[in-house]
């Protein structure tokens, strides 16, 4: 079977992950005959859909639910877009010229560059990476709808505060050269002086 | 056609109405025509640094309300030639004017005037719009302190937001016996932040109390370090190259001293 549709099982339920690229109605078409396959399984219990790898407009909602409804006792269904959203993420990436001042606050649904410095009091924040190309000395919120793997890198390190999705550090104000900071694989920010 | 330069900082007390005196002062002792504007209305100072509190009549509000004309409520200085007073009203407040109304006020007197000083009050609300609404070129006063750089940052950001792109930057009260031990933030730092160009360093100097008590600015005391750099600041303004020097500040006593024995020995 292509990848059309893959169904893996999760605690509950199925997890749907939907081709971003490929004809809806093929998708449709892949998700019906999915569910045929697993009609046994489906008809033994609730079951909750988590549906993944494409943005879906509402009409595209609405076919999905109404195809899942039949024949299975569904609890409920989760539209979770990360996947999409970090494949057209490429478009929503944002560079803006520095410096980033005091009470100014920038705001991106990508990876945000600043050309620049960020003084204290200025907030960069972006639902991907951040990279300052200067003197990072203000608030920086990478990864902010919760993407874990997001980064913040700087020229010269010297933040008021680094979040990255909800975790959140003080690296210190005392600054150091080029440094990326990281969430490693139990959650601590990490901090990383890069040699240039 | 006259210029006008509003004065403003963010944080209050670090200078801006001292600066608009004695650097209004300087200008006129040049042979200007200018007009010190107190937009700091509920609140005003610049009257009594300039020592003119006694001859108010009317105000910046009459005017703008249409009680008297803006002759009327231009104070002439009782010193300098050229020199006037425009004074704020101290029983209304800030939204007795509109931004529209002070660009008016302004627009009028570049008619006759070379140089209008507007005192901003501090904070960045109403009366921060209303003080920068008729200027063209904006002077950001700062003190080498954490809290005033910060704010004169946003201020700056303000600034440009209003399209006043590139103000100019006044640190004043450096003491540099404190910066030269590393206690006090120095300028070079100050500019790094801030990033604009700057137009002056002003010494701390205790001779600004005595002349603010006096009503007497101290731009006009030959001897007094802020003095020269107020001078030097007004040269600046009107397009005069001054080499910035540690001059005035570091002559303590003692460094005068050590200065005559490395002459001499």
């Amino acid at each position: 079977m292509d990848n059309t549709v893959a169904f893996k099982g999760i605690p509950g339920g199925l997890r749907l992950v939907l081709h971003p690229n490929t004809a809806w109605d093929a998708v449709m078409d892949a998700v019906r005959e999915g569910l045929d396959t697993r009609r046994s399984f489906l008809e033994n219990g609730a079951v909750f859909f988590e549906i993944t790898g494409r943005s879906l407009s509402r009409g595209q909602k609405k076919e999905l639910l109404d195809v899942l409804n039949q024949g299975v006792d569904l609890t409920g269904a989760r539209f979770d877009v990360i996947e999409a959203a970090r494949q057209n993420a490429a478009s929503k990436n944002r560079t803006v010229k520095g410096p980033v001042r005091s009470g100014q606050q920038i705001d991106c649904d990508g990876d945000l560059t600043v050309i620049g410095d960020v003084n204290p009091g200025g907030e960069v924040e972006a639902a991907g990476n951040i990279i300052v190309l200067g003197h990072l000395r203000g608030v920086a919120h990478a990864g902010r709808d919760g993407d874990l793997g997001s980064v913040v890198f700087a020229m010269r390190m010297a933040p008021i505060q680094v979040r990255i999705a909800a975790y959140v550090a003080r690296p210190g104000e005392d600054g150091t050269g080029p440094a990326l900071i990281y969430l490693d694989d139990t959650h601590v920010m990490t901090i990383e002086p890069i040699v240039i | 056609m006259g210029e006008v330069i509003v004065v403003t900082s963010g944080k209050g007390g670090v200078g801006k109405t001292t600066t608009v005196a004695n650097v209004g002062t300087a200008l006129a002792m040049r042979g200007n025509k200018v007009v010190l504007m107190d937009a700091d209305i509920g609140l005003r100072n610049l009257d009594v640094v300039m020592g003119l509190e006694n001859r108010i009549v009317y105000d910046l509000v009459d005017v703008v309300e249409g009680v008297c004309r803006l002759k009327q409520a231009l104070i002439r200085d009782k010193r300098y030639e050229g020199l006037y007073l425009m004074p704020a009203a101290q029983t209304k407040d800030k939204n007795a004017v509109t931004p529209e109304q002070m660009q008016k006020l302004t627009n009028d007197l570049k008619e006759s005037f070379d140089y209008i000083l507007v005192d901003c009050p501090a904070g960045i609300e109403q009366g921060f719009r209303n003080a920068i609404a008729g200027a063209e070129k904006a002077v950001v006063v700062t003190v080498p302190e954490v809290s005033s750089i910060r704010d004169a940052d946003r201020i700056i950001g303000l600034l440009s937001a209003h399209g006043i792109a590139e103000p100019m930057l006044v640190v004043n009260r450096v003491r540099y016996d404190m910066v030269r031990r590393g206690d006090m933030i120095n300028i070079e730092d100050t500019t790094d932040i801030l990033g604009i160009d700057l137009t002056g360093v002003v010494p701390d100097d205790e001779k600004i109390v005595i002349s603010t008590n006096r009503g007497e600015p101290v731009v006009a005391d030959p001897k007094s370090p802020a003095g020269k750099a107020y001078r030097d600041i007004a040269a600046r303004l009107m397009g005069e190259t001054v080499p910035f020097s540690e001059a005035g500040d570091s002559a303590g006593f003692v460094s005068k001293l050590r200065a005559l024995f490395g002459k001499n020995g």
